[in-house]
């Protein structure tokens, strides 16, 4: 009885050494959920670039696999559970929406690393949350927007009513209004990230009610396309959109996720992977240190001076000169926002990432 | 704000919306006046916004080259669908429908299937055909497609817009109007009612009703597939193919059918109806009136809200559907029984 307790306990040690050499010589598995296809020319695909990266970084290290098209809400815990049960050692989960899944499922693979895109839950210490300060993009954009419209009206397509777009929507009629007290923006909440058919009727319906600049918070180039053919200006989102609107397309805040994937992975790797959140902007440190998550491409279609005064702007953005949303703010009702009233000199991070009011400026509700 | 270029604009929408709906119909019209009922409106359609998708996708230079330029010349055509790429991509995508109709005269006139099951399965088949091609369209692009039309009048001031819509727009106009005279001045559109209105009879007198059919589920599935790929191709200013594309457009124009009890000028009515509630869903969302859940819920459906109450209406009176049904509508058809 003894002898065989003990003959056994040897067994379970040195098929626990075994396993654990082996894992030391297969490849770490990254598995990577997506919202839209890799071929949406936006969002995903810039996702799917950043797993390029993570391949091309770490070679035969690293095995990576992907699922297009996953369904935000309960749908994606059956998706999460599959990439864990298949044995993947770091998961990246790339919508708002799969928040709780992640988060759901993670706590059932305790061994298994969690990262998940523009969220702030992390109810177990194998989930990380990062995101991008794509609002800093938006503030170039406000600039350039009051300075190219003729027609004082701005079409802002959003997709969901949630902070991260929210946000942008602030940043933005903040500085428009700033430059151009006359602007006005007009939204349309698309309730979808990718479907090109809503995206292009949005762009389609905010251009027929006057306004001559679309922006978008969505992840397809088809509202771009729009401007285009109707001969109005628009910025393009998530990936470098210039081609789709040769005349059209003024800049494009492109994601870009490359080095924060790597970084995570080869910590996963070394074993120094542990639970955070990171919100890179323009620079990893917003004070003009290393290239973030945010990247202000092709700018074209507007004069050189604008052209010269947005680049100063996004410069200051990137060396923390500038706060995108710099006190004194006010809200829709004309108050003083509790960071401005709390002395700050700017909105916190806490405000940002919850934020769930419309600043002074922007006209409408924000749906529930 | 409101004015006269507003208004003109939503003409435009509701136009741009209807086209599609009303070139389907008019193909669903003649396949059920010749008696016969096909479910599989919407399979054809999906397939026929696909195939206009990748043929567009491969006609872009293609086509350039065909006019006589070289290689280099022709580069800077890439995803843009010049005016022979243009028809050629429609051409293929009704070809594509009636290919797939095809099969649906082989089962009911043929194996004298039933046309509800069979037409069911048409919509089912071509649904699956496309799905699972989105992923793999990622390296076609059309970015853009030719208008048909003079530049002079896309060019005019204020109505430019109006009269610069897709060529395919008047001719779906045109089609409504073709129909009416088919239908009731020409001898082979008198063929097409008779096989419809009973069966027994013309094939009594000597006129071959499965032939005659055949001919009108094949020009139905034509019908449908150019109505797919104009909602592929033409409908959004920024040519787009995504698995599920139509959205039930295929159902809609069946039931326009029902909603113009079988009378060609009340398809372009209804046709103009269900495109106006197209049109309506985001323009209310901008109006800002509507509470959250009527933004996110009701305007998204009205589309199809607005046939199901148009329906319940009409069907009240069934003496109105009776009045122009075909007799012999849905009925299989053997010459032998």
């Amino acid at each position: 009885m003894k002898l065989s307790k003990t003959f056994a306990t040897g067994l379970v040690a040195a098929a626990l050494t075994a396993g654990a050499f082996s894992a030391q010589a297969e490849p770490v598995k990254v598995g990577f959920i997506y919202v839209g296809p890799i071929g949406d020319l936006g969002w995903t695909y810039r996702h799917d670039q950043g797993r390029l990266a993570i391949e091309e970084a770490l070679g035969d290290g690293v095995v990576t696999t992907y699922k297009e098209n996953v369904e935000e809400g309960a749908a994606a815990v059956d998706a999460i559970t599959d990439m864990a049960e298949a044995g993947q050692d770091i998961i990246f989960t790339t919508s708002f929406g799969y928040m709780d899944p992640t988060n759901q499922v993670a706590a059932n693979y305790p061994n298994v690393k969690f990262e998940h895109a523009t969220g702030f839950k992390r109810e177990t210490d194998n989930v990380s949350t990062f995101s991008a300060r794509f609002y800093e993009g938006r503030v170039v954009q406000g600039l350039i927007a009051a300075k190219m419209t003729k027609t004082n009206k701005i079409g802002y397509i959003g997709s969901f009513p949630i902070p991260e777009v929210i946000r942008g929507i602030n940043a933005f009629t903040t500085e428009l209004k700033k430059h151009n007290p006359d602007a006005e923006v007009e939204i349309i909440w698309a309730f979808s990230w990718f479907d090109p058919a809503k995206e292009a009727a949005a762009a389609q319906t905010l251009i027929d009610n006057g306004a001559d600049i679309i922006v978008q918070h969505t992840d397809s180039p088809a509202a771009m396309q729009v401007a285009e053919a109707r001969g109005v200006k628009a910025f393009g989102q998530a990936s470098d959109m210039s081609r789709f609107g040769p005349n059209a397309h003024l800049v494009s805040i492109v994601d870009n996720w490359d080095t924060y994937y790597v970084d995570r992975v080869k910590a996963v790797v070394d074993g120094t992977w542990s639970s955070g959140d990171t919100w890179w902007g323009l620079t990893k440190d917003g004070m003009g240190g290393e290239q973030g998550m945010v990247q202000l491409a092709s700018y074209g279609n507007m004069p050189d001076d604008l052209m010269a005064e947005a680049k100063a702007l996004e410069a200051s953005l990137a060396s923390g000169e500038r706060h995108a949303l710099p006190c004194p703010i006010n809200n829709q009702a004309g108050e003083l926002v509790k960071d401005c009233a709390d002395g700050a000199a700017h909105l916190s991070d806490l405000t940002l990432v919850t934020m769930n009011f419309y600043v002074e400026g922007v006209t409408g509700n924000i749906p529930q | 704000m409101v004015d006269l270029t507003y208004w003109l604009a939503l003409l435009v929408t509701v136009l741009n919306y209807a086209t599609p709906l009303l070139i389907a119909a008019i193909g669903v019209l003649i396949v059920e006046k010749s008696g016969v009922l096909n479910l599989g409106v919407e399979g054809m359609m999906i397939v026929g916004a696909m195939v206009g998708y990748v043929a567009g996708s491969y006609l872009d230079t293609a086509s350039c080259k065909l006019m006589g330029f070289d290689g280099v010349t022709c580069l800077q055509f890439e995803g843009s669908l010049t005016i022979p790429g243009y028809i050629a991509a429609f051409l293929l995508a009704g070809v594509a429908g009636a290919a797939l109709a095809s099969l649906f005269a082989l089962m009911t006139q043929v194996f004298n299937a039933n046309h509800v099951a069979t037409g069911l399965g048409l919509t089912i088949l071509g649904l699956t055909l496309t799905n699972g091609f989105g992923p793999d369209a990622k390296d076609m692009r059309v970015e853009s497609v030719a208008n048909i039309l003079p530049d002079a009048w896309v060019d005019l001031p204020v109505i430019g817009r109006l009269l610069g819509t897709d060529l395919l727009t008047y001719l779906s106009f045109a089609a409504a109007v073709a129909s009416l005279y088919f239908l009731s001045r020409t001898r082979l559109g008198m063929l097409v009612r008779a096989a419809g209105e009973n069966h027994h009879a013309a094939h009594a007198i000597g006129y071959p009703v499965r032939l005659i059919r055949v001919g009108t589920i094949l020009f139905g599935g034509f019908m449908a597939g150019i109505a797919g790929a104009y909602i592929s191709l033409v409908q959004l200013e920024a040519p787009t193919w995504r698995e599920g594309m139509t959205a039930g457009a295929g159902w809609l124009a069946l039931a326009l059918i029902l909603f113009s009890t079988w009378r060609p000028l009340r398809v372009v009515l209804g046709a103009l109806l269900f495109g106006l509630a197209f049109s309506l869903e985001l323009r209310l969302q901008t109006m800002g009136w509507m509470p959250s859940w009527g933004v996110q819920f009701i305007l998204p459906s009205l589309p199809y809200l607005v046939p199901v109450l148009v329906l319940v209406i009409i069907s009240r009176n069934s003496a109105m559907i009776r009045a122009n049904q075909p007799g012999s509508l849905a009925e299989p058809f053997s010459p032998s029984s």
